[in-house]
C-alpha cells in the first residue's frame, strides 16, 4: 500500500533549538495512527507541521512531508491553503475555544464548505445538516442553527469534528480531541472519530497523552519522547509487548478503556 | 446517540429548532417567550425608574445650587434699576417666595414639562434648548461616524500585525495623537485650515463645509483612543483558538480578519464607542465654543454665564437625559452583537 | 520600540537629563522673565523669547512655565480628592451589598450626569475665582470614575478563595479590606492616577481656556489659549507655546501611566482609561 503520507527526517527548530528530531513515520489510506506521549514530547507540533500551521517561531528545519506524493513542506502560504480543509483536515483540543462564539455552528461548516465547493447556499445547508447528523449530533437542524455556548462539550467536539471533515478530507489530524472532555464524553467522541473515518477511508493522525485511547481506536501506534520517536508498531504489539521502558510507564500509567468495538487486529 | 437515518429530518422540511411537533416542545417554547417578555418588561420598568430618579435628583440638586451661587435678580436687571423694580422682578419669577414653596412649584412645573421662560429672551426654556437639540446631535452623529469610519480599520491593520515597522510607526503616530486634548486639535486645525489658509470656515453653523472643522476635531481626539483599543482586541483575538481552527479549515487572512477576528473584537469596542457617543451627545461644550456651534453645549455655556435659571436646568436635564438614552442605546447594541447575552433558545 | 531597547532605568535617565539641559538653557537665556514689554509685542521667536511674545509683549515660554503650576497643581489635587472619595466610596459600595450598594450607585450616576461647567461656575460664583474652586468641582465630580473601576475590582477579588478563607476566619472587615483587597487594587489603582492626572489637567485647562476658575490675565495653559485666539493669524506662536506644553504633558502621562500598567501587572489599560 503506498502511504498517503510520510514523514522522513522531519526536524522542528524553535529559536533555541530543534524540538524535534528526525521523525520518520508513514500512513496509508484507511488506516488511523496513534501519536502518543506526554507535553512537551513534540507530538503537537510535529502533527501540526503537515498543514503548516506551526506557532510564529518554529520552523521546519530539515526532512519532508511527503502528502500523497507531493512533498509540501516547502509550499508557500497561498499553495497551503487550498489544502486545508479539503485535503487536511484538523480536529483541536479544546471544543470551549477552537468554535467562534459569535458565528453559528453550521456557518462554520458552510464557509468551509462553500470555500472548497462552489455549491449554493441551499446546497451548503444541507449538505452541514447531514455531516452535523453524521457525527451523531441530535437535532441538527437546530444545532446548525446554535451557537457554540448553546451547546455541551460533547457536542461541540463533535461540531468541531463535522467541521474538519465536512470536505470529505483525505487526512484527519486529531490533537488531542478528547482531552478536555469527561471519561464517558472521551469513548463516545472516539467513535465518532473511528466511524467518521471509516466512512469516508481517510487516514487519521490521532494525538494524545493516553495510551489507551490510542489503544482503543488506533491501528498503529508511535510512541514520541523528547521530540523523537522511541517506539512504533501495530497496537497490539504495543500494548502486549512494549519493549521500551517509556512505553512500559506510559502503558502503567493509563487508564482502562473499553474493549475495541471491531475486529481489527491485522492490518 | 447511534446513527439516525438523515434523510428523513431534513427532508421532512421543518424549518428552525422545531425538529418534533410534539406538544412538550410548545410548551416549552411558549414558556420561554413569555418568560423573556416578562423580564424585558422588568428591565424596562427598572431603567425608567433609574431615570425618573436621575433626572429628579439632578434638577433638585441643581435648583439648590444655583439658588445657592447669587441673586439672578440684580444679574439680570440693568444697573439703574431702582428696588422697586427688583422687587417686582421677583415676584414675577418667585423669587420672593420661600426656598420650600420654590421648590415645590418648581417641581410641580417641572412634572407637567414646564421648565419655564428664559430669563435673558422670554422664550420658553424648553424650546430653546429643543432648538439646539438638532446641532448637537449632528455633531454627535458626524463626529462618531468619522471616528468609527476611520478607527475601526485603522485598529484592525494595527492589530493584525503589531510588531511590523508601517504598524509600530502608526501606533506611535496614534499614541501621540491621542495626548492631544480636543480643543487644543481644534485650535490647530482652526489655525491651519482656516486662518492660515482660509480652505475652510472657521465658524459657525452654514452648510456641510461648516461641518467639516468641528467633526474633525472631535473625531482626532476620540479615533485614536478607539483605534488603540480595537487594536488590542484584534490583537487578542488573533491569538484564539477559534482562529486557528478557522485557518485550519481553509480561511485565508482576509475571512480570518473580516468574519472571525472583528466580530469578536468589536464587542469589546463597542463598550469605549458607546461611551464616547454619550459623551458627543452630551454636548461637546469647548468645541461648540471655539466653532460657535448653536447646539446645546454652547447654550448651556451662554445660560450659566448669564445665570439664566430655567435654561440651565432644562438644558442639564435634557442633556441628561439624552446620555442616559445613548447608554440605553450601547447595552441594547451589546446584547444584539453577543449572542452570549441573549436569551438562549429552546433547546 | 525605544522604551523596549533602553529599559526603563535608561529612559527615565534620558528624559531627566534632557530636561535639567532645557532647565538650565532656559534659566541662562533669561527667558524665565514674564514681564510685559510693550516694545516687543507680538515678536516672533527669537534669542530672548524662544517661543516668541504675546499681546502684551510677555514671552510665552516664560508664562508656560509659569502657568505651569497652577495648571499642574489644580490637576494633581482635583486627582488626589477623586481617588480618595472614589476608592472609599467604591470600596463601600463592594462590600455593603443591598441598600448602601444600590444607594452608592445611583449616586455615581448622578454625580456622572451632573453638568461639570454649571458645577464649575457654581463653585467659582461662591469662592471667587480661585484654583481651590476648579480643585473641588473637578474632584467632587470625577470621583466616579475611580468608584467604578474599585468596585468592579474590589467585587471580584472578594469572591477569590483566600478572601472567602478569610471571612469563614472571622477576619475583620476593615481589616480583610486594608490588608487583603486594597494590594490586589494597588496596581490598577497607580496606573490608573497617571491617567486620571491628565485627564484632570485637560478638564483645568478646558475650565481655564472658557474663562472659570483663573483669575483675568493668569498664565494658567488654557487661559492662554484663550488669549491666543484674536492673534492666531498674527502670532501662532502664541497659541503653539500652551498647546505644546500641554499635549506633551499629558502625552508624558499617558507613557508614565501605560509603563506603570505594564510593570505592575493590573487590569488591561483599555478597561482602565474608561
Amino acid at each position: 500500500m503506498t502511504a498517503l503520507l510520510a514523514l522522513r527526517g522531519l526536524t522542528i527548530e524553535a529559536g533555541d533549538g530543534p524540538l524535534v528530531h528526525t521523525i520518520d513515520l508513514e500512513l496509508a489510506a484507511g488506516r488511523i495512527l496513534g501519536l502518543v506521549g506526554e507535553s512537551g514530547s513534540g507530538k503537537s507540533l510535529t502533527v501540526m507541521s503537515i498543514p503548516g500551521l506551526l506557532p510564529s517561531g518554529c520552523r521546519v528545519s530539515a526532512g519532508e512531508i511527503v502528502f500523497d506524493g507531493r512533498d509540501i513542506v516547502d509550499l508557500s502560504e497561498d499553495q497551503m491553503r487550498p489544502l486545508r480543509g479539503r485535503d487536511i483536515g484538523v480536529v483541536f483540543q479544546d471544543p470551549f475555544t477552537s468554535l467562534n462564539p459569535v458565528r453559528r455552528v453550521g456557518s462554520l461548516l458552510e464557509e468551509a464548505l462553500r470555500r472548497h465547493t462552489g455549491v449554493s447556499a441551499r446546497v451548503a445547508r444541507d449538505r452541514v445538516i447531514e455531516a452535523l447528523d453524521q457525527v451523531g449530533l441530535p437535532d441538527p437542524v437546530g444545532k446548525a442553527r446554535a451557537y457554540p455556548h448553546q451547546m455541551s462539550g460533547g457536542q461541540r467536539q463533535r461540531a468541531l469534528i463535522a467541521l474538519a471533515l465536512v470536505n470529505n478530507p483525505r487526512l484527519l489530524i486529531a490533537d488531542e480531541p478528547t482531552t478536555a472532555l469527561d471519561a464517558t464524553v472521551q469513548v463516545e467522541i472516539l467513535d465518532v472519530l473511528r466511524r467518521s473515518a471509516e466512512r469516508v477511508n481517510g487516514a487519521v493522525v490521532f494525538v494524545t497523552h493516553d495510551l489507551g485511547a490510542a489503544a482503543y481506536i488506533c491501528d498503529e501506534i508511535a510512541v514520541m519522547r523528547g521530540g523523537r520517536i522511541v517506539e512504533h508498531g501495530l497496537v497490539q504489539n504495543i500494548i502486549a509487548r512494549p519493549t521500551h521502558p517509556y512505553t512500559k510507564e506510559l502503558l502503567a500509567c493509563s487508564p482502562r478503556l473499553p474493549p475495541r468495538k471491531d475486529n481489527r487486529g491485522q492490518p | 446517540m447511534g446513527l439516525r437515518d438523515p434523510v428523513s429530518s431534513v427532508s421532512s422540511g421543518l424549518k428552525g429548532g422545531e425538529v418534533s411537533r410534539g406538544s412538550r416542545t410548545q410548551a416549552w417554547g411558549s414558556r420561554l417567550a413569555a418568560g423573556a417578555r416578562v423580564t424585558e418588561l422588568g428591565i424596562v420598568l427598572r431603567r425608567g425608574l433609574d431615570l425618573g430618579l436621575l433626572l429628579l435628583g439632578l434638577s433638585t440638586l441643581l435648583f439648590l445650587l444655583l439658588r445657592a451661587t447669587g441673586d439672578p435678580i440684580s444679574a439680570l436687571a440693568s444697573d439703574d434699576a431702582t428696588p422697586e423694580m427688583l422687587a417686582a422682578l421677583r415676584t414675577q419669577y418667585g423669587f420672593d417666595e420661600s426656598l420650600p414653596i420654590q421648590y415645590a412649584k418648581f417641581l410641580g412645573r417641572l412634572l407637567q414639562g414646564d421648565f419655564g421662560q428664559s430669563m435673558a429672551s422670554g422664550d420658553s426654556a424648553l424650546s430653546m434648548v429643543l432648538q439646539a437639540l438638532p446641532a448637537t446631535l449632528l455633531l454627535a452623529f458626524l463626529a462618531m461616524g468619522a471616528t468609527i469610519m476611520v478607527a475601526v480599520p485603522l485598529g484592525a491593520w494595527l492589530g493584525s500585525a503589531p510588531d511590523r515597522p508601517a504598524q509600530r510607526a502608526a501606533a506611535a503616530v496614534v499614541y501621540v495623537l491621542q495626548g492631544t486634548p480636543g480643543f487644543v486639535a481644534a485650535l490647530v486645525l482652526v489655525q491651519v485650515f482656516a486662518i492660515q489658509t482660509n480652505w475652510l470656515p472657521a465658524l459657525g453653523f452654514a452648510g456641510p463645509r461648516t461641518w467639516v472643522l468641528p467633526a474633525l476635531s472631535l473625531s482626532l481626539f476620540l479615533a485614536p483612543k478607539l483605534a488603540r483599543v480595537v487594536a488590542v482586541n484584534v490583537d487578542e483575538m488573533m491569538r484564539q483558538d477559534f482562529v486557528r481552527a478557522a485557518r485550519a479549515a481553509g480561511a485565508g487572512p482576509g475571512v480570518v480578519l473580516w468574519r472571525h477576528v472583528l466580530p469578536n473584537a468589536m464587542l469589546g469596542a463597542v463598550a469605549l464607542m458607546g461611551a464616547q457617543f454619550a459623551a458627543l451627545v452630551g454636548g461637546a461644550v469647548v468645541i461648540e465654543t471655539i466653532f460657535a456651534w448653536p447646539g446645546l453645549g454652547r447654550l448651556l455655556v451662554q445660560s450659566t454665564l448669564a445665570l439664566d435659571f430655567p435654561v440651565i436646568q432644562a438644558a442639564a436635564l435634557v442633556v441628561a437625559g439624552l446620555v442616559f438614552a445613548a447608554n440605553v442605546i450601547t447595552d441594547l447594541v451589546f446584547v444584539m452583537l453577543d449572542p452570549r447575552l441573549n436569551i438562549t433558545e429552546a433547546r | 520600540m525605544i522604551r523596549r531597547a533602553l529599559g526603563p532605568v535608561g529612559i527615565a535617565s534620558a528624559v531627566s537629563f534632557a530636561i535639567a539641559v532645557v532647565a538650565v538653557a532656559i534659566v541662562l537665556s533669561g527667558n524665565l522673565n514674564a514681564d510685559l514689554n510693550l516694545d516687543d509685542r507680538l515678536t516672533g521667536p527669537s534669542g530672548r523669547a524662544w517661543f516668541g511674545s504675546d499681546q502684551l509683549g510677555r514671552p510665552v515660554l516664560a508664562r508656560v512655565i509659569a502657568g505651569a503650576p497652577w495648571s499642574l497643581g489644580v490637576a494633581l489635587a482635583a486627582n488626589a480628592i477623586s481617588l480618595c472619595i472614589g476608592v472609599v466610596l467604591g470600596l463601600l459600595a463592594a462590600e455593603f451589598a443591598g441598600a448602601p450598594r444600590r444607594i452608592i450607585l445611583q449616586v455615581v450616576n448622578l454625580t456622572l450626569s451632573f453638568p461639570g461647567l454649571v458645577a464649575a461656575m457654581a463653585a467659582v460664583a461662591v469662592l471667587g475665582q480661585s484654583a481651590m474652586a476648579v480643585i473641588l468641582v473637578l474632584g467632587l465630580l470625577a470621583w466616579p470614575l475611580f468608584a467604578r473601576v474599585v468596585y468592579a475590582e474590589a467585587l471580584s477579588a472578594r469572591e477569590r478563595p483566600y478572601l472567602i478563607a478569610a471571612r469563614i476566619g472571622g477576619v475583620g472587615r476593615v481589616t480583610q479590606v486594608y490588608r487583603h483587597i486594597l494590594p490586589v487594587l494597588l496596581p490598577s489603582l497607580i496606573a490608573m492616577t497617571a491617567f486620571h492626572f491628565a485627564d484632570m489637567l485637560i478638564a483645568a485647562s478646558a475650565l481655564s481656556f472658557l474663562g472659570v476658575g483663573a483669575p483675568l490675565g493668569s498664565p494658567a495653559w488654557g487661559a492662554m489659549l484663550a488669549e491666543s485666539r484674536p492673534y492666531l493669524f498674527q502670532a501662532p506662536w502664541m497659541l503653539i507655546g500652551p498647546a505644546f506644553a500641554l499635549a506633551t504633558t499629558v502625552l508624558l502621562l499617558n507613557l508614565c501611566g501605560d509603563a506603570l500598567a505594564r510593570r505592575l501587572g493590573g487590569r488591561r489599560r483599555t478597561e482602565l482609561r474608561r
